[in-house]
């Protein structure tokens, strides 16, 4: 017999309840991290499930491509291969003649670290922060703070570690900042996200300081969680008002934030050790 | 008795589940900003036609779960299905006599409701959010979703004989 009327607590009641309950969350939202990442790990499979209609038409699309559009891209492949592999054989002599100067000033050389290339499983639907989630996670040895690049440039980090996929926040997001050097005179500055893809921010600029539009910026590995030497952003506009302190400065990712695919992830080597 | 409880309560979670996934789909840049609110249209079913199978708590706990898929502040949702749930339970008899169009256009405000709580939950964490008009695309999506929502989940609730 269905009730008329509900019965148990009033809505009112219950409303409380959950409100109380959400709060809590919010407000403890820092504190739960480990109870976040176990959590994740739980509904993980959900995530797999949801992918796979998309898995399967890029599968799908990528079996019906034609055999005159394979031969092409087999030929572009191949083309930008040796050009790579050329520019590769000059890098690994810079590179021993680096080491070489290195030992000779007795300063302390650079090793390769571990890599591995990891896809990008979903972009979170969550408008207010810039995340993806990865095919990587903690089995595969995936830490927190991981630095995470594209073919072109620095990404972002490593946030949240499940057992089998992580979440990497975009250096566009509004709560990133990444310490840089600017490649034409080694300007340092911090680039912080602006909340919108493909849009940075560099605050904190004097307004005597020398910054053009399209310099580059490299990452500066300062602060220890980024590598030296990657490419995060290039300036796009810089202004400068009369009265303020600050140049107002803007400056693009330069890596494809809003079409990442195949993402590497780095190993610091004393985390790989 | 308590076979058939279990089962519709089993089937109330599952079609939740189905809306969960489509709510998390990977799609297209382009369809993305128009993504339907398919927990937001399941849950209020549920709500109007069951409120004593599933409420405001079962909602809260289904926003919870979203908020840990798509990787929001936990809890911002939570509040947000919360919310709306309550409005229901609190007119679901006089709701359930509404025509589609008066249903499709409290489910269009309820939708804009849970996307302003989700908004102001995450500026109390980082006052730096700001929104457009596109973040409220989808509360022109969902209500027309809504008839197909209920005549399916209808005609399903009465073939499993949940009550």
């Amino acid at each position: 017999m269905k009730p008329f009327f509900l019965r148990g607590l009033s809505p009112q009641y219950r409303l409380a309840m959950a409100v109380l309950f959400s709060l809590g969350l919010i407000i403890f939202n820092n504190q739960l991290a480990p109870v976040r990442t176990a959590l994740a790990t739980l509904v993980s499979p959900i995530q797999y499930m949801a992918a796979l209609p998309s898995m399967a038409i890029d599968s799908m699309t990528s079996n019906l491509a034609t055999r005159s559009q394979l031969l092409e891209r087999n030929r572009q492949l191949q083309q930008n291969q040796v050009l790579v592999s050329e520019r590769l054989q000059r890098m690994e002599h810079l590179e021993q003649e680096n080491q070489r100067l290195r030992t000779l000033l007795d300063a302390p050389t650079s090793s390769d670290s571990r890599r591995m290339v990891a896809e990008v499983m979903a972009v979170d639907q969550d408008p207010f922060k810039h995340l993806v989630l990865i095919d990587k996670g903690a089995l595969h040895g995936v830490y927190q703070g991981q630095p995470v690049l594209d073919n072109n440039g620095i990404v972002g980090q490593v946030v949240e570690v499940s057992q089998a996929n992580a979440r990497v926040l975009l250096i566009s997001d509004l709560t990133h900042a990444i310490p840089v050097r600017n490649a034409r005179n080694d300007v340092r500055a911090v680039v912080h996200g602006s909340g919108h893809t493909g849009e940075l921010e560099v605050p904190h600029i004097a307004m005597n300081i020398d910054v053009q539009v399209g310099d580059l910026l490299n990452s500066s590995g300062l602060g220890g969680r980024f590598p030296e030497g990657y490419p995060v952003a290039r300036i796009t506009d810089v202004q400068r008002q009369e009265g303020q302190t600050f140049a107002l400065i803007k400056a693009e990712p330069i890596a494809h934030l809003d079409r990442i695919r195949y993402l590497l992830l780095l190993w610091n080597d004393e985390e790989s050790r | 008795m308590s076979v058939e409880r279990a089962s519709g309560r089993g089937f109330i979670w599952f079609s939740l589940l189905l809306a969960t996934l489509l709510q998390v789909m990977p799609l297209p840049q382009l369809l993305q900003g128009w993504r339907p609110d398919w927990v937001l249209l399941v849950a209020a079913y549920w709500v109007l036609t069951m409120p004593h199978r599933f409420n405001i708590l079962s909602a809260c706990l289904v926003g919870v779960l979203l908020d840990i898929l798509v990787g929001g502040t936990l809890g911002v949702r939570g509040l947000g299905m919360s919310i709306c749930a309550y409005l229901i339970a609190l007119q679901y008899q006089k709701l359930r006599h509404f025509s589609v169009i008066q249903q499709m256009l409290v489910i269009a405000s309820l939708s804009v409701l849970l996307h302003l709580v989700v908004y102001w939950a995450e500026y109390l964490n980082n006052p730096g959010v700001r929104i457009d008009w596109e973040y409220l695309q989808p509360a022109l999506v969902s209500p027309l979703l809504w008839p197909w929502v209920f005549w399916m989940l209808g005609r399903v609730r009465r073939s499993f004989k949940i009550r």
